[in-house]
């Protein structure tokens, strides 16, 4: 309660370099979170989650440039429904390959994006992107516009947009497909044997993931107001990686917390030191060798110290 | 483009160099993988790494020759060091964390290149004894080029013979099949580990030492031949040797006349086949395990 409403309020505290740094985070905590369902749940590594979140990014610019009067919403929907045909598409093959070949795989699709989003100049714009793409009011039956174009607005658009996805998520992991993405993770054999049909499941939770990334992507290009390379390259599946990991592999609220880590510990280094990567990967790679349930995992003890009193309390009741 | 024979006969001498060097980074990758079963995202990592400490050895020592044995060893001793200190104490945690290890280890190695030698392409002299060009059926081709390729053949000759006539060589391809078995017949696997680690990272040093003055030291040297690297072993297959050397000249030749022929669509091409590869036949071409 308290967290949600210190999201909320950010924009009355918060200044506006902060704002704004509080909208890439969440944005970001979503493209980290559609991947966590693919590697913490479904226990693969993706490594072109890029292609999802870059696809979602030019797409949004892409039509918003060529369709003229077109709404803020449906500009965000074509986005990540082509990153979810281009996820789609790519399942068909990636569900028959498992393991280390499964993130060569997604490495080759996502560079195979990344090289037509390079060379399809006419389209993409090449290596100097796209921009100057309008960036429309959200307009909302009998309430009105809202300008997008201010920070505190966007970030509560976004906030909208980020929190309905990842309820999506969060609710997806509760249905009968969910279980099954678990089991995959545990024992695909064993699903198999208890009648999961695993492909289909592969097939759906690849599919939603590029298009929550894809999401993802278009909020990244409406906030940036410019897309180029950067958004579909192999080190943007990298960054992923590396919130999700920092923050906690396989626990939901894990890869959020990353992404707020990476945003602001990243921001805070780049101004102190030059080599502020080094620092990243560094610690990345101490949380590989001594800490892997993530950054995540102090909280929740702290949390459930914290709450100790609390739950004691209901025990007793319980009891009596 | 009028394409005469001579130019040609250049692209496909480019092509064959290029792919002697990828195969020195490739085997590498393709061995420890097979034996391991860890897809060293950081190998040429170290390919860089050899590369660049190579270029301080020759700026102190100026010998060339001193640069080419140094590189490769301290390329070899930092892979050695990598496998023992943090690939080992990961490997019980699976092969998830062991790939994301890697990753954190490229980043902190192109991290230390960039602090220790800057941001700058450096560029490094040819030894003089291999300056000039040679007369190749008519055409000049600099000598330079093809000491890396008779040199990278060499290797590859030293690499076959120990792999396949050696009792060293029977251990290391038997790990490969099962290292469990391997290891309850007495061999101490996790020498053996280390020591392939170190040799393949050595390897990769020793490329990146000899394609210094063609290639260039920079900074974004390691992902450019990290992606070739890679295309090869998933082509040739993860694990196999002779898969290695194939496809190593196939993407050599194709990258070599990519450029010349359709520079638009080379980039595209490469990684089109890797994916239709590893679609079709995710094991490679020549390798067994599936």
């Amino acid at each position: 309660m308290v967290l949600a409403l210190a999201v909320i309020s950010c924009p009355f505290y918060l200044g506006i370099v902060d704002l704004r740094l509080m909208t890439e985070v969440l944005y970001f905590a979503l493209f980290a979170c559609s991947l966590n369902l693919i590697t913490g749940f479904g226990g693969l590594l993706s490594f072109g989650h890029a292609a999802y979140f870059g696809t979602g990014a030019y797409v949004t610019a892409l039509s918003l440039l060529h369709i003229e009067g077109l709404g803020l919403l449906p500009a965000i929907l074509l986005g990540g429904l082509s990153a979810a045909l281009i996820g789609a598409f790519f399942s068909i093959f990636l569900i028959r390959v498992s393991g280390t070949y499964y993130a060569m795989l997604t490495l080759a699709f996502n560079q195979l994006l990344f090289a037509v989003a390079l060379k399809w100049r006419d389209v993409t714009g090449g290596d100097d992107g796209l921009g100057s793409f309008p960036k429309p009011n959200l307009e909302i039956p009998l309430l009105g516009s809202i300008d997008m174009l201010d920070t505190a607005n966007f970030y509560w658009f976004t906030l909208a947009v980020v929190g309905l996805m990842l309820y999506l998520a969060w609710h997806l992991l509760r249905t009968p497909l969910g279980v099954s993405i678990i089991l995959l993770r545990e024992n695909e054999e064993r699903a198999n044997f208890l009648g999961h049909r695993t492909s289909v499941t592969r097939f759906y939770l690849f599919t939603i993931a590029a298009f929550l990334a894809g999401v993802a992507g278009s909020m990244f290009a409406l906030f940036q107001e410019f897309v180029s390379t950067g958004a579909i390259d192999g080190l943007r599946s990298v960054d992923a990686i590396l919130m999700m990991v920092i923050g906690g592999v396989g626990h939901f609220f894990g890869p959020m917390l990353g992404a707020l880590f990476m945003v602001f510990v990243g921001d805070w280094l780049m101004r102190i030191t030059q080599a502020w990567e080094f620092y990243i990967g560094a610690f990345f790679v101490a949380m590989v060798l001594f800490s892997r349930g993530g950054l995540i995992v102090p909280v929740l003890y702290g949390w459930h110290y914290l709450t100790l009193p609390l739950q004691r309390a209901r025990l007793r009741r319980a009891e009596s | 483009m009028a394409l005469d024979l001579s130019t040609i006969m250049i692209t496909c001498l480019h092509g064959l160099v290029y792919g002697v060097l990828i195969f020195l980074v490739a085997s590498g990758l393709s061995i420890v993988f097979g034996m391991m079963g860890v897809l060293n995202l950081a190998h040429a990592s170290f390919y860089m790494l050899g590369a660049y400490i190579g270029y301080s050895v020759l700026g102190i020592t100026g010998n060339f020759w001193l640069s080419l044995v140094l590189g490769p060893l301290a390329a070899a001793a930092a892979g050695s060091l990598t496998q023992r200190f943090l690939l080992r104490p990961v490997h019980a945690a699976g092969h998830l964390f062991e790939l994301l290890l890697t990753i954190g280890l490229a980043l902190v190695i192109l991290e230390v290149v960039k602090w220790g030698w800057g941001t700058e392409p450096l560029a490094t002299k040819i030894p003089a004894a291999l300056e000039g060009s040679v007369q190749i059926l008519g055409s000049t081709y600099p000598l330079y080029r093809l000491f890396v390729f008779v040199f990278g053949l060499a290797v590859l000759g030293v690499l076959a013979l120990v792999l396949f006539k050696t009792s060293l060589g029977m251990i290391v391809r038997a790990a490969i099949t099962d290292p469990v078995m391997v290891s309850a017949l007495g061999t101490d696997t996790p020498m053996v580990f280390n020591a392939v680690f170190a040799l393949g990272t050595g390897l990769a040093g020793l490329a990146g030492v000899i394609a210094g003055p063609i290639l260039g030291i920079y900074p974004g040297m390691a992902q450019v031949v990290a992606i070739d690297a890679f295309v090869v072993v998933v082509v040739g297959g993860l694990g196999s040797l002779l898969g290695a050397v194939v496809a190593s000249f196939l993407i050599g030749e194709l990258q070599s006349f990519g450029v010349l022929l359709f520079p638009e669509f080379s980039l595209i091409l490469i990684f089109l086949i890797m994916a239709v590869v590893l679609c079709i036949k995710p094991q490679g071409l020549f390798g067994e395990k599936g």
